[in-house]
């Protein structure tokens, strides 16, 4: 029977621990989603939570001068680094927390601990809401919270059975615990939701930072080499969440083009953008086609997109799907810092980079695209800034020239662009594999391998063209996208890719995609992949009804949460009438409310008193108070008396966990006893004296 | 046995140094009409024979007798006492504390114990050092009630039916195996109990006082017996067991060649007199109104409890405070603390409840799991402060 319950404490204690580091293992995933933290610090951590679970107990309580000096040790380099500039202040806190929490893990011993150490955690939980409000902190914060519930009982529930060991009882888990739980959980969720509603940008955004280093991206670089790369690999990453800004039925978002940048210098081996040209900030712009007079007529197809890119990777480009932009803003105003767009003089449009997280702009497309039969008969009238356009790489690999001059020989350029186009997608196939080849990698591309990937079909296509003295360019960006259950069309990073433009005169660049369609975009399949996608799915989420409420959607919530009360007034009041009564029956509610709260706690205070509404006498009730002085100065030293144990059960107690205090409280409790129940006198000094004595015992 | 004739050895008459009153005990008056025992399947071990008519037997106390003891009085009789019957049960001083709260209380005991433990010593050793007179019935499944209640004989000389009372006619009586006689017989002892008087061929008689019936039962033992009915079990104030001894002790028992010589060398360290005012003292233990709450609160607990499916009656509620007020009594206290309820509420209380749906439970366990409920209650129930 013993063993059986000494059995079930140690697995209750256990899963108390087990509790409360899986709630600070929580606490510090959170704190790290934001991927700041010192390195040391970030291995450390894990180092120090398998160590106090497998050594907790051994080490517990010693080295305490080491800790103490590794703290202070801590305290100082992040103060220099901070004053330095080194280092953020924010971060330099948070990166504390997690010190005080591996001191605390190491040092587990009693009751007081256990709820430090929650409150370190929750402490870490704050600093990651700091550091990062990325979606993998929210999963973070909710494992927290589930943790730190259990935790939070499971502590309370092993120290009361640790307290009551002399006779074990089973209704530890009473009532009134469950019922306390239960308010506690509830408390908790209405101060978050109010803190939320009330102060969002308290919640996440307020002391949000962001990494200045944005990650590097397959589609949005300024420079392309078309070898020296292995294989691309397939990157299941979402780079950009595409939706219509309005509802409009049957509008495509599926396999367009969404352009980024466009390439004007050859370098030899790859490409670059141009940087002879200024830019301008944006304003609506019309398509130069619309400068024709058959044009002015037809009615302008202006469709809104709204566009999101996904935390590093908006490199400060706009991506624009297939049309002539119009115009792009931001709708979401970054707290008055939103970024200011430009466009290039090459059509590309560019925003100043700003440290936000998620991304979210609107572009307005005139969708209306001039067919071969418009483009024909432009003639060959260049002006002088597509010149660069024209520029062919000095040693040009003949085969090339002859086979420009085979495929778009006497043709109109529109035509000779489609003949080039339609061979190098017929001719050629399509393949990632990439070879190490350096030289000359067009001719490589054109004439061994016939094979390669869609930046060989562009660059190609743009030198053929360029050899036939038409002008063109290469222009990257991304291609397909994937259909999400949330409503939006989610595109990758693997669905990078790159396409040409050719120039006509009086309708600008317009586009061609030499690349067989087969060979576009990213694969999908895969249990990776899908996975990738669903996570994304939860980030936009994330990132929509909990990062991206703003003052906005605060006042929206708000003015509903005012309209529903004023209709429940109305309700209440009802017609003019009955108004007087239902005026006074509020108050009157609230008023019997009060009181009947206030009866009960009277009640309960009587109850809890133990003397069932008799008044005490003067030495009565001064024994009961010694009493109960007593018992509190030994519970602040660790001894707790259950409210079902007798005094003298209580000193047997005492007298077995404090030896030291065994006199003084043996002395007490007869004292005690004799006044309460026998009605002896306790003079006050004696009551006093015999307290002070149990003082000095204790200490 | 031969009964120690009026010439016995001479006895102190007060031993508790209050005002010298000569104080003859029962078992002084059986002895004057000393003879021999009952036969049958009683027998009397200290002599249980009453020739005397029951009227000779002083039933009420003098006025000057009953004064109760002082909480020191109490506690120095509880300790020589306790000590004398120490010496014939060794290492068992908590069974014998509350065998004398019983005693105080002037309650019932019932010992469940396996064989061999020292139940039958405990009686011999209480009888002795009292000055009790003291008679054992074994309870079998042939006993009758008349077998222990005494029987109207015909005497020719007279021409008369003249009592002649059986063994339940002593100061401590111990029922052996009383759960192996009929229920005819067991329903007997409600009366002698409860009333402290046998009624025999219409005439009601009055038992000796104090009267104690201690008796035994083997919980182990399940064939042929018939277990007592819960209006029985409620008559008696304690429920008591042994136990085995320590290992210390047992072996100085196996060294020492057992403890048969110290029981027959027990002296007498009390009379019945002081006894008496022992009993008189109880009832005058303070009670506070919270700890009588207290007591109540507990009994309500039982009777609210989901694990049993019979509380405690008020004539438990009742019991319980006696034999704490014995308790606290025995322990030189002239009030009643809540540690006294507390403690005795197992032995007190455990036997008068069933426990709820025990048709799952091996009889052998049901005492146990009602003992558990019954601590877990007192467990839960808050003590007054």
């Amino acid at each position: 029977m013993i063993d059986v319950l000494r059995l079930r404490r140690l697995s209750l204690a256990s899963a108390q621990q087990w509790a409360s580091s899986l709630a600070a293992a929580c606490a510090f995933c959170a704190v790290a989603a934001g991927g700041e933290l010192a390195l040391p610090i970030a291995i450390a951590f894990p180092l120090a939570l398998g160590f106090s679970v497998a050594f907790g107990d051994r080490v517990a309580g010693k080295y305490q001068w080491a800790w103490t000096a590794a703290l202070v040790l801590a305290v100082v380099i992040e103060l220099v680094l901070v004053v330095l500039g080194r280092e953020d202040p924010v971060l330099a806190a948070a990166q504390f927390s997690v010190l005080l929490c591996m001191h605390r893990l190491w040092h587990r011993r009693n009751e007081r601990d256990e709820y430090l150490l929650l409150l370190l955690s929750l402490l870490m939980v704050c600093a990651g809401a700091a550091l990062s409000a990325e979606l993998l902190f929210g999963v973070s914060f909710v494992a927290y919270a589930i943790c730190a519930t259990w935790a939070l009982a499971l502590t309370h529930l092993r120290f009361e059975v640790e307290r009551r060991s002399e006779a074990p009882r089973r209704n530890v888990l009473a009532p009134s615990l469950l019922a306390r739980l239960a308010a506690l959980a509830v408390l908790g969720l209405a101060g978050t939701t109010l803190l939320f509603v009330g102060f969002p940008r308290m919640a996440f955004g307020g002391l949000r930072r962001h990494p200045a280093a944005s990650r590097a991206v397959a589609g949005l670089s300024d420079q392309i080499t078309l070898s020296g790369h292995g294989t691309i690999a397939d990157d299941p990453r979402v780079v950009l969440r595409v939706q219509a800004a309005k509802d409009e039925d049957g509008m495509k978002l599926v396999g367009m083009h969404w352009r980024a940048r466009s390439f004007d210098v050859w370098t030899g081996n790859g490409w670059r953008s141009r940087s002879d040209l200024g830019r301008r900030r944006v304003l609506s712009e019309a398509p130069p086609m619309r400068r024709d007079p058959d044009w002015r007529a037809k009615r302008a197809d202006v469709q809104s997109f709204e566009v999101e890119a996904v935390a590093g990777f908006s490199d400060g480009v706009i991506l624009t799907p297939e049309g002539w932009p119009v115009s792009a803003f931001f709708p979401h105003g970054f707290g008055g810092r939103a970024p200011r767009v430009f466009r290039t003089p090459s059509g590309d449009f560019l925003y100043t980079p700003l440290q936000a997280s998620d991304v979210r702009y609107v572009v307005n497309v005139d969708r209306t695209m001039a067919n071969h039969a418009e483009l024909r008969g432009r003639g060959r009238d260049y002006p002088p800034e597509v010149a660069v356009d024209l520029v062919v790489p000095p040693n040009l690999d003949p085969r090339v020239q002859a086979l420009s001059s085979r495929l778009t020989a006497r043709k109109d350029p529109v035509d000779a662009a489609a003949s080039v186009e339609t061979w190098l997608s017929n001719a050629l196939a399509y393949s990632r594999d990439l070879s190490g080849e350096s030289q000359d990698p067009i001719a490589n591309f054109l004439f061994r391998t016939k094979k390669g990937h869609c930046e060989l079909f562009s660059s190609a296509m743009v030198i053929l063209l360029r050899a036939a003295g038409i002008p063109a360019r290469n222009v990257t960006g991304y291609y397909g996208g994937t259909e999400t259950d949330s409503g939006y069309v989610a595109i990758r990073a693997g669905d990078a890719h790159s396409w040409v433009e050719v120039y006509f005169p009086g309708a600008g660049f317009v586009p061609f995609d030499p690349t067989p369609s087969a060979g576009r975009g990213a694969r999908t399949e895969g249990l990776w992949p899908r996975a990738v996608l669903a996570w994304d799915s939860l980030a936009q989420r994330w990132s929509r009804f909990v990062i991206d409420y703003d003052l906005v959607a605060q006042s929206r919530v708000l003015s509903s949460v005012g309209k529903g009360l004023s209709r429940i007034g109305d309700r209440l009041r009802g017609k003019q009438g009955a108004a007087t009564a239902f005026q006074w029956a509020l108050p009157a509610g609230i008023a019997a409310v009060l009181l009947a709260a206030g009866a009960f706690y009277a009640a309960r205070r009587k109850r809890r008193a133990g003397t069932h509404g008799r008044t005490l006498s003067g030495d009565e009730a001064r024994a009961r108070s010694l009493w109960l002085a007593a018992r509190h100065r030994l519970e602040r030293s660790h001894v707790a008396v259950a409210p079902s144990a007798g005094v003298r059960e209580a000193v047997e107690r005492i007298a077995l966990h404090v030896p030291r205090a065994r006199g003084p409280v043996e002395k007490i409790a007869e004292a005690v006893l004799a006044a309460r129940w026998g009605g002896r006198p306790l003079e006050r000094r004696e009551a006093r004296a015999l307290l002070e004595s149990l003082d000095a015992a204790l200490r | 046995m031969p009964a120690p004739g009026p010439g016995g050895p001479p006895r102190p008459q007060h031993y508790l140094g209050h005002t010298a009153v000569h104080v003859r005990t029962l078992a002084h008056t059986f002895m004057r009409g000393g003879r021999g025992s009952l036969a049958l399947s009683c027998q009397a071990v200290i002599p249980a024979d009453v020739s005397a008519p029951l009227k000779a037997l002083p039933r009420e106390i003098p006025a000057e007798e009953a004064q109760p003891l002082t909480p020191q009085e109490a506690l120095r009789l509880a300790r020589s006492l306790e000590a004398n019957v120490a010496r014939a049960l060794r290492g068992k001083a908590e069974v014998i504390e509350l065998a004398l709260a019983a005693l105080g209380a002037n309650g019932h005991l019932l010992l469940e114990d396996v064989p061999g433990v020292g139940k039958t010593t405990l009686a011999h050793a209480l009888a002795r050092s009292l000055d009790l007179s003291f008679a054992r019935i074994q309870f079998t499944s042939d006993l009758l009630p008349g077998d222990i209640t005494g029987v109207s004989v015909y005497e020719q000389r007279s021409g008369q039916f003249v009592f002649k009372s059986g063994p339940l006619f002593a100061n401590l009586v111990l029922a052996d195996e009383i759960n192996r006689t009929t229920p005819r017989t067991q329903s007997c002892l409600l009366e002698a109990m409860a009333e402290r008087q046998v009624t025999v061929d219409g005439t009601p008689r009055a038992l000796p006082s104090p009267f104690l019936v201690l008796a035994t039962q083997n919980p182990h033992e399940h064939s042929g017996t018939y277990p007592l009915p819960e209006s029985q079990l409620d008559r008696f104030l304690l429920r008591l067991s042994v136990g085995y001894p320590e290992a210390g002790v047992e072996r100085e028992l196996l060294l020492g060649g057992g403890t048969e010589e110290e029981l027959h060398d027990l002296r007498p360290v009390a009379t019945a007199g002081d006894l008496r005012r022992l009993q008189a003292a109880v009832s005058e233990v303070r009670v506070a109104d919270e700890v009588a709450d207290y007591v109540l609160a507990i009994v309500a607990a039982t009777r609210s409890s989901r694990f049993l499916s019979l509380g405690v009656s008020p004539r438990g509620a009742l019991s319980l405070m006696r034999a704490a007020q014995a308790r606290a009594l025995l322990r030189g206290r002239d009030y009643l603390e809540p540690d006294d309820v507390k403690a005795l509420c197992i032995p007190c209380l455990a036997h008068r409840v069933v426990l709820a749906g025990h048709g799952g439970i091996r009889p052998g366990l049901e005492r146990e799991a009602t003992e558990r409920a019954i601590r877990e209650i007192a467990e839960q129930v808050p003590v007054p402060v």
